[in-house]
């Protein structure tokens, strides 16, 4: 006897679907998985909406078969449709309007006197008139929304000339002879909301904002007494409780390492530390940890949401956007620009005075010929195609007005583990002590193959061009400082300096892994983290343009030298805790500072910054919320999205002259009362095309001319 | 003179309607994702159980 089905939607993202394959592989759950009812993609979201039975299925269940499948899941939330399909109803009822409208008002400019005797004039009006009220109900509303908080909060936006024209338009239409100007007005409406669509478009939703709870993972295997496994939920962690974190997992919550062994530990992400750090049992574990070494069991001391991490996540100073809010070239026009128009009419009024009639069409004219639908397409195009853009050099705005910022950032500030440098592999290079040793070599890397630990693996990794296997016998691995082992009858040791009773040139430890034998140096390893392609001549490049660089780093400054040629000496600093990171950028805040970061130990300061861009080594996953994001691989285009985003606020100056061109000679017709419905018809259509046409064209040119200056050395 | 009125009075209604149905298509979600379907295509087993 089955249960009545209990019918549960939920919603993941997973990350790693990149094709149809993929697309179909995902919807066949239902058939790989019993009590899974349907699957359905949205692959723009990367997400996947699930049916299935709770009675039958949990949803570990379904995560792990994901896994399986080769797509990780993270957790996701449905997003609400209503927004966009809002959006695109309001477009949809304006454009039906505009287009039925503008056909009859073709019969009347084309026509001419022949229409006006026709008997279809008054039929025509009603019909423009019962399809324009829609479009000034409906399709127009935000505008007479946003122009009406505007108004309230004492900041005049460009929607109140757009209301003002658009109630402007209508009443003179309904009382003028003719057809009056509702092609003008429906068309107006069309124009604006094509332009939101088009800024819209060019935004990817890359820049949600995310919660910390999508770093950690969706279940942890609990350890139960009696030594059995089971998965579950972050949410049912609670102290006391024994959890087994596997290699590669991050520790979702605080606790204490447990067991005998000791255990590596990557802090990158908390901390900016770049080397693994080895604990020994008992050590306090922290969450955002993650486990770099073999699994690990440890026992809970604090709740997921009560753990440091998330409670620094949850604090004022991390969430607060204490930035002041930045105007644009066009708010400031928008400002006075409403003034301007009203005393203008108020101008043309007073010209036809003795003639009241005339007097009130000037006045009406001016409002609807001074209305900025040029103005208001400006920053939509210019912004939206300079978005695109960027887009393609690995850069993501969250929002246009976010370009605004580029032009006033004088100093850049760059964090230095897992953003200048890559996280994943370490560069070595051995320096030793006497004539190239390739025994000494050889001995260095049997006594690593013995080793789990990543430094060892590294030194594996880079040693296979190099070297052969020898006999080695007795051993030992302290866990922490190094590796001894006997060979040839002598004593080798390779570790770090105090292990191996050496010392470390310039006293930079960390980085320097020592070989010994008899106690006797034959050589050195140097370690780092390889900077990302392109980083030099990106640095290069900045220093050029005049920005001020720093370097704030969570690690040692074992590797002050490296950097020095872009940064100088006294603008690079290291050991900073999040909080004096957060810190340093504030004090800068005034003079425009980039904060260019990754990993929780930035995301203080990317809020403090003018602009603060993450770096992404995988777009969806977490990171921390900043105004842009770029991908890893392309933070070598920084120095070209910087220009390019300025140069963005040069194509806005621009198309606003030209807007001003159009008004100009708008109002030349408006005073003299010759802006006749046909005359308003070619006026608009025509100064939004110019201004389409120049705010694509300039953005494409000078994306071009950058794009093809340096073809070298940057990843496409 | 009078069947030309009629004729607009009815393509004005059909235009209606096809705006009506238009919205409708909208608000039933199915101009939400226009990405995926069209990644749909190769498929030879049948489709997925409901």
């Amino acid at each position: 006897m089955n249960a009545a089905p209990d019918l549960v939607v939920r919603t993941w993202t997973l990350p790693d679907m990149h094709c149809a394959h993929c697309v179909k592989s995902i919807e066949n759950l239902p058939q790989h998985l019993e009590g899974v009812w349907r699957a359905e993609v949205n692959f723009p979201q990367k997400s996947v909406r699930v049916e299935y039975d709770a009675n039958h299925v949990e949803p570990s269940d379904i995560e792990s078969l994901f896994r399986t499948m080769g797509f990780p899941p993270l957790p996701s939330e449905a997003p609400s449709n209503a927004p966009m399909r809002a959006l695109v109803g309001r477009r949809a009822v304006a454009g039906f309007a505009f287009g039925n409208v503008m056909m009859m008002s073709l019969a009347d400019y084309v026509g001419g006197a022949a229409f006006l005797e026709s008997g279809f004039v008054a039929g025509f009006k009603v019909w423009s008139m019962v399809l324009a009220i829609p479009v000034v109900a409906y399709s127009a509303a935000p505008f007479f929304r946003r122009a009406w908080a505007g108004i309230r909060r004492g900041r005049l936006n460009l929607d109140l000339p757009v209301a003002l024209g658009i109630v402007t338009l209508a009443t003179q239409s309904l009382t003028m002879e003719g057809l009056g100007y509702f092609d003008s007005l429906t068309g107006l409406v069309f124009f604006l909301l094509l332009g939101q669509w088009y800024q819209a478009m060019s935004h990817t939703r890359l820049l949600r904002e995310k919660g910390l709870e999508e770093w950690l993972p969706l279940h942890v295997t609990h350890v139960a007494k009696t030594g059995e496994t089971k998965l579950v939920p972050l949410a049912e962690l609670s102290p006391g409780m024994r959890i087994l974190m596997h290699h590669g997992e991050v520790i979702p919550a605080d606790g204490v390492l447990s067991g005998t062994r000791d255990a590596i530990l990557d802090r990158a992400f908390l901390s900016g530390e770049s080397l693994p750090q080895t604990v020994g049992q008992g050590s306090p574990l922290s969450a955002g940890e993650r486990n770099a070494g073999q699994a690990l069991e440890m026992v809970v001391t604090r709740r997921v949401d009560q753990s440091d991490l998330m409670r620094m996540w949850h604090s004022e100073a991390f969430q607060k956007d204490l930035r002041s809010s930045l105007s644009t070239p066009i708010d400031a026009v928008a400002q006075h620009f409403t003034w301007a128009v009203l005393a203008l009419a108020a101008l043309g009024w007073f010209l036809w005075w003795p003639q009241t009639a005339m007097a009130w069409n000037v006045f009406a004219a001016v409002l609807i010929v001074a209305c900025p639908c040029a103005l208001a397409l400006s920053i939509p195009f210019a912004y939206g195609a300079t978005a695109r853009h960027l887009g393609q050099l690995g850069f993501f705005l969250k929002h246009s007005e976010v370009m605004e910022r580029f032009a006033q950032i004088k100093h850049v500030v760059f964090d230095k583990t897992g953003t200048l440098t890559t996280s994943d592999r370490f560069s070595v290079t051995w320096h030793p002590a006497g004539e190239d040793d390739a025994d000494a070599l050889a001995t260095a890397l049997t006594l690593s193959q013995q080793s789990a630990h990543p430094i060892s693996r590294a030194l594996v990794e880079w040693g296979k061009r190099h070297g052969t296997q020898q006999e080695l016998s007795d051993f030992e691995e302290i866990h922490g400082h190094g590796l001894v082992g006997r060979v040839g009858g002598r004593t080798w040791a390779l570790g770090s300096a105090s292990f191996t009773g050496s010392t470390d040139p310039d006293g930079a430890p960390g980085t320097w892994i020592h070989l010994t034998c008899d106690a006797q140096l034959r050589g050195r390893f140097f370690l780092s983290r390889p900077l990302r392609p392109g980083i030099e001549h990106q640095l290069q490049a900045l220093k050029g343009a005049g920005y001020t660089l720093h370097l704030l780093s969570g690690d040692g400054p074992g590797e002050a030298a490296r950097f020095e040629p872009w940064f100088g000496r006294e603008n690079m600093h290291f050991r900073q805790t999040p909080q004096a990171k957060m810190a340093f950028v504030e004090r800068l805040q005034d003079d425009g500072v980039a904060m260019v970061g990754d990993g929780l130990n930035d995301a203080g300061a990317l809020r403090k910054a003018t602009l603060g861009v993450a770096v992404a080594d995988e777009l969806y996953a977490f990171t921390p919320s900043a105004d842009a994001l770029v991908d890893a691989p392309h933070l070598a285009n920084l120095a070209h999205a910087m220009t390019l985003a300025k140069k963005a606020r040069n194509t806005v100056k621009v198309l606003l002259g030209i807007s001003a061109v159009y008004n100009v000679v708008g109002l030349a017709f408006a005073l003299q009362g010759w802006l006749t419905p046909l005359v308003a018809a070619v006026l608009m259509p025509a100064s939004s095309l110019t201004v389409v046409t120049v705010a694509l064209g300039r953005s494409r040119r000078v994306f071009a001319k950058l794009t093809n200056v340096s073809l070298q050395g940057h990843a496409a | 003179m009078g069947v030309l009125p009629l004729l607009i009075v009815v393509a004005a209604l059909v235009a209606i309607g096809f705006l009506l149905g238009f919205l409708w298509a909208l608000n039933d979600g199915q101009f939400d994702d226009l990405v995926t379907p069209s990644m749909r295509f190769p498929q030879d087993e049948d489709s997925q159980p409901s």
